[in-house]
């Protein structure tokens, strides 16, 4: 699907592809180096996002996972995952959404998410899970929003910047 | 170590090692087919096991996992493991326990868990998490009295005997 941003760009969400690996590296190494309040602190190299990748789309194909991404010209700015959990947690999905920096607060979290919800009800996830740094408020608002809801808080969960932080988690009920 | 459980019984602990995956398979199975309080719903084959097992032990080469078993005359009839969490989490270990169906309230998950956590603090992790049963009252009094402390309840979090019940997380900082 296509969607026009707040300001004004032309955005495609969709599902992920095998070629995408490059710019899904991309994506996470400027992440990465900008040391946003993501949970990996390495740079990933091209090898492993690409074996990463074909383990999400062998994952995909069992409806065990749903990966897509958002372009903007050609490249990927943005991408939002579910993983559907095993045995008695078959129902629940854990959620990872991440958007470049120069493309944040236009929007596109908000409909990757809007999206990826719509398709984990279709592969009878009930329940979506998600973790944030207590610090990212901008996230928090979006979240609850979207009708999230917070469960707990975990103290010193997170060493961010040479500082330990807590993390806050959240569930919506979709099912 | 070795100690006496509360009913007299003569308890080894040990670190997990290859050759143990036949009865841990049976141990793990004896708890799926009981139904108890534990995330796996499915029994599991040789080779799956042998295959976990394997794993495990390449884990605890790295110091990113802790893993042990309680023995009773050559029967695994409980095992307690900690895995270490990645990038910022780095700190953090993930606890995991069980005790054999007729082998509960006599004291050997305590000290399978005194253990196991003396063990992880040489690793360097600071912070343990588990998550539990919310109607699983024993474990969570034994959890409380080893100094854990929720965090978070995530309602609907497990379909248990074809009803949705709710999970509690707890921590206890180690550092």
């Amino acid at each position: 699907m296509d969607f026009i941003s707040k300001k004004g760009r032309k955005i495609e969400i969709r599902e992920i592809q095998e070629k995408d690996y490059v710019g899904l590296k991309n994506l996470m190494n400027s992440l990465i180096r900008e040391n946003a309040y993501i949970l990996r602190n390495t740079p990933i190299t091209e090898e492993e996002q690409l074996k990463k990748v074909k383990r999400y789309l062998e994952e995909i194909r069992k409806k065990e996972r749903i990966y897509l991404v958002a372009t903007h010209k050609g490249k990927i700015i943005g991408s939002v995952n579910v993983e559907r959990k095993k045995f008695k947690e078959k129902h629940v999905g854990t959620l990872g959404v991440f958007v470049k920096k120069n493309f944040r607060n236009e929007g596109i979290g908000k409909a990757l998410m809007k999206e990826i919800i719509k398709r984990s009800k279709k592969i009878g996830i009930k329940l979506i899970t998600l973790d944030l740094f207590k610090v990212n408020k901008m996230a928090f608002i979006l979240y609850k929003k979207l009708g999230f809801k917070k469960y707990g808080e975990l103290p010193k969960a997170l060493k961010h910047k040479g500082k330990y932080m807590s993390m806050v988690l959240m569930y919506k009920w979709i099912g | 170590m070795e100690f006496i459980s509360k009913k007299g019984r003569k308890i080894e602990i040990r670190e997990v090692q290859e050759k143990d995956y036949v009865e841990l398979r049976n141990f793990i199975n004896s708890l799926v087919k009981e139904n108890t309080y534990i995330l796996k719903n499915l029994p599991i084959d040789k080779e799956g096991e042998l295959n976990y097992v394997r794993r495990c032990l390449e884990e605890v080469k790295r110091r990113e996992r802790v893993h042990l078993v309680a023995v009773y005359k050559n029967k695994i009839v409980g095992a307690a493991e900690i895995g270490r969490k990645r990038f910022k989490e780095k700190h953090v270990g993930v606890l995991g326990i069980s005790v054999r169906k007729n082998y509960r309230n006599e004291g050997i998950g305590k000290i399978l868990m005194n253990e196991v956590v003396k063990r992880s603090k040489k690793l360097g992790i600071k912070l343990i998490i588990l998550d539990v049963f919310k109607i699983n009252k024993p474990a969570i009094a034994l959890y409380k009295k080893l100094g854990f402390k929720k965090y978070a309840e995530l309602p609907k979090a497990l379909k248990h005997k074809g009803r949705y019940i709710s999970a509690l997380s707890m921590y206890r900082w180690v550092g």
